[in-house]
Parts: C-alpha cells; structure tokens; sequence
C-alpha cells in the first residue's frame, strides 16, 4: 500500500466517521432523540477517533497515529459495552428507540469494533510507512481537505447542541428537553 | 457540561492535528483522552 493510498482511504474513514456524527445528529434533531450521558461519551469517542485519520492525511501515516485512534475506538467499546449491560435483562426496554432490531449504543458498539479492526488490517501494510518520494504529507487534495473539516464541523456542532441540551449544570440521566432553552423562557 | 467542555476538548484536538504541531495535538489528545476515562469512571450508572 504506497503513502497515497493510504492518505486516500483514511480520508475514507474521516467520511465514515462524519457519517455516525451527522446520523446521531439526524437522530437527534429529527426523532427528538436525546443522548443521555454515556450516549454523549460514546459520541465523543468516534469524534475523538478522527485524529489518528486527520495526521495521518497532514504528516503522512505512522503507527503512533493509528495507536491513538485505536485507544480511542477501545475506550468508546468499553463505554458502549457498559450502556448494553446496564440494559441487559430480561424485560429492560432498553434506551431509546431500536434502528433495524439493536439500540444506538449496540451500533455504537459494533462502530468501535469495526473501527477496531479497520485499524489493525490498516497497520498489516508496512510500506505504507515508508517514504516513498510521492506526495508531500501536506499536500492533502481537496476529498480528504473536506473530510478534515466535516468532522471538525460536525464536532463543533455538538459543542453548541450539547450546552443547549444540558445547560450549564451537570446533564440529566434521562433528558427529555433542551435545558438551556428551557431557562430562557 | 462536562460533556460540552469535552466536546469542546475534541473539537480543539481536531484542530490542533489539523493546523498546528503534531506534538502539541498528540498531547492535547492524551489529556482529552484521560478526561473522557475519568468522566466515565466518575458518573453514576444509569441511562
């Protein structure tokens, strides 16, 4: 795998994460599906698992940078994982609504492994890492520019949706209205 | 609100990978990081 294709196919996964962030946004602002608080944590797990895609497309592919995007998908499993057990018996209707049978926070969990492995297949190729005289790290083109900056937008997005839903106090366990707005009537 | 400030935290990590020194973002990453395990270690066990 040369440099470049790999620059290609982590831009690649910066769409896919763009993809979960507008998808719970669309959950969100569309269902009126509120994220309880591990909901918000696991949210901020696949923003925080762009980072190892984004230096990866800005200084060129390097193991450290998969490293970190893999912490990252291993503490959001974790945080998935916990929200499935807390509704895991018999008879507990879970947390918000099901898409296609499973809870948001199963697909969540599915995402992280997923990204898990993506991550691990990504790291197979060696030469990827090696210099290979082609394009400069900083001369990311215009597809992996616009992935760059849709997650950074999407993640500031839900700086300003996470103050409106919990406010300036801590977030509720179970929210059911925007905290903020609800002070300003 | 943690959770505000945390996205907050991403969103300035994302940037600093994307405009500014990648020491400066792997470190602002790391304590990120921390801060979402700790939150997560600290908040009660519901929802």
């Amino acid at each position: 795998m040369t440099r470049s294709l790999a620059v290609a196919l982590n831009a690649l996964g910066l769409y896919a994460i763009a993809l979960v962030l507008a998808a719970a946004f669309a959950a969100q602002l569309l269902l009126g599906e509120l994220p309880c608080p591990l909901c918000l944590l696991q949210r901020i797990q696949f923003a925080l698992l762009a980072i190892g895609p984004i230096l990866n497309v800005r200084f060129g592919a390097r193991p450290s940078h998969y490293a970190a995007s893999l912490l990252v998908a291993a503490a959001g499993a974790a945080f998935a994982m916990r929200q499935i057990l807390l509704h895991i018996m018999p008879g507990d209707p879970g947390y918000g609504s099901a898409l296609l049978g499973y809870h948001y926070y199963t697909w969540a969990f599915i995402g992280f492994a997923v990204a898990i492995v993506a991550t691990a297949v990504m790291l197979l190729f060696d030469r990827q890492f090696e210099d290979d005289g082609g394009t400069p790290p900083d001369a990311a083109g215009t597809f992996a520019r616009t992935a760059v900056w849709l997650v950074i937008g999407l993640t500031a997005a839900n700086v300003i949706s996470t103050l409106l839903e919990c406010g300036l106090a801590a977030c509720p366990a179970d929210p059911v209205a925007y905290e903020l707005l609800k002070g300003m009537r | 609100m943690e959770f505000t400030a945390l996205f907050l935290a991403v969103t300035v990590v994302l940037l600093a990978a994307w405009l500014g020194a990648r020491t400066l973002a792997l470190a602002l990453f790391a304590v990120t990081l921390v801060a979402c395990v700790a939150t997560y270690l600290i908040m009660p066990a519901t929802c």
